[in-house]
């Protein structure tokens, strides 16, 4: 069920394998990373008890959101999209042409949650937008 | 006399070195990697992979490019866009 006052527009899922996501952040450097990940996203996985999980949650929202906004990740860049991962949660901040995209789909309010499973990160994004009128 | 070099070609064959030597260094055959084979229908290669294509070319050649498109890109593409994005440091 959708929060009171929002209907579904969108739902993403996408599932990210950690050890991959660890690797291809140990061959690069925070600059080249920064066309994947934003500055605070790299901030808050250096200060988080385990980086490589945190990146590769946030790496899942981007997947996420793009499948939730129905284009994929074709309509925006990667670093468009911008995590804050909580133990028990995550929010999403979109800018740029992501953020464009969800204002034409009318997109007002992200829900996204991630769980670990095993050596992977399964993420979700529902995008909610305003009560259709009967 | 050798005729000079022109840059354009230089810089493709520079590309397209880069471009075959990254792939192969995420488990794809070099024989696969042809002019119009599709990253993902062909070579499937995944996003997390299609990324690591991404950052190769910055690292290597200094160079932007999206490779996420509607479409599914050949690897002829993929240097297409490399040029179009000026490439430099190769």
């Amino acid at each position: 069920m959708s929060p009171a006052g929002s209907c579904v527009v969108g739902l993403g899922i996408d599932i990210v394998e950690v050890s991959r996501i660890r690797r291809m952040v140990a061959r690069h450097d925070t600059a080249t990373l920064r066309l994947v990940f934003t500055e605070g996203e790299q901030l808050r996985a250096g200060d988080s008890a385990d980086p490589p999980t945190h990146l590769s949650v946030c790496f899942g929202a981007k997947e996420s959101v793009g499948k939730a906004l129905g284009t994929g990740l074709a309509a925006f860049r990667w670093h468009e999209v911008d995590s804050d991962v909580h133990a028990d949660g995550l929010g999403v901040d979109l800018s740029g042409a992501a953020a464009d995209v969800a204002i034409r789909r009318r997109v007002h309010r992200w829900v996204a949650h991630w769980r670990r499973l095993g050596g992977h990160v399964l993420v979700s994004a529902v995008a909610l937008g305003p009560t259709r009128a009967i | 006399m050798t005729a000079p070099v022109d840059p354009h070609e230089r810089d493709a064959a520079a590309v397209g070195r880069a471009v075959l030597e990254i792939l192969v260094e995420l488990g794809i055959e070099a024989d696969d990697v042809t002019p119009g084979a599709r990253l993902r229908g062909d070579l499937e290669l995944d996003s997390t992979e299609t990324v690591e294509v991404t950052l190769e070319l910055k690292r290597r050649l200094d160079v932007d490019v999206q490779l996420e498109s509607g479409e599914d890109i050949t690897v002829d593409g993929v240097c297409a866009r490399v040029l179009a994005a000026g490439m430099q440091g190769a």
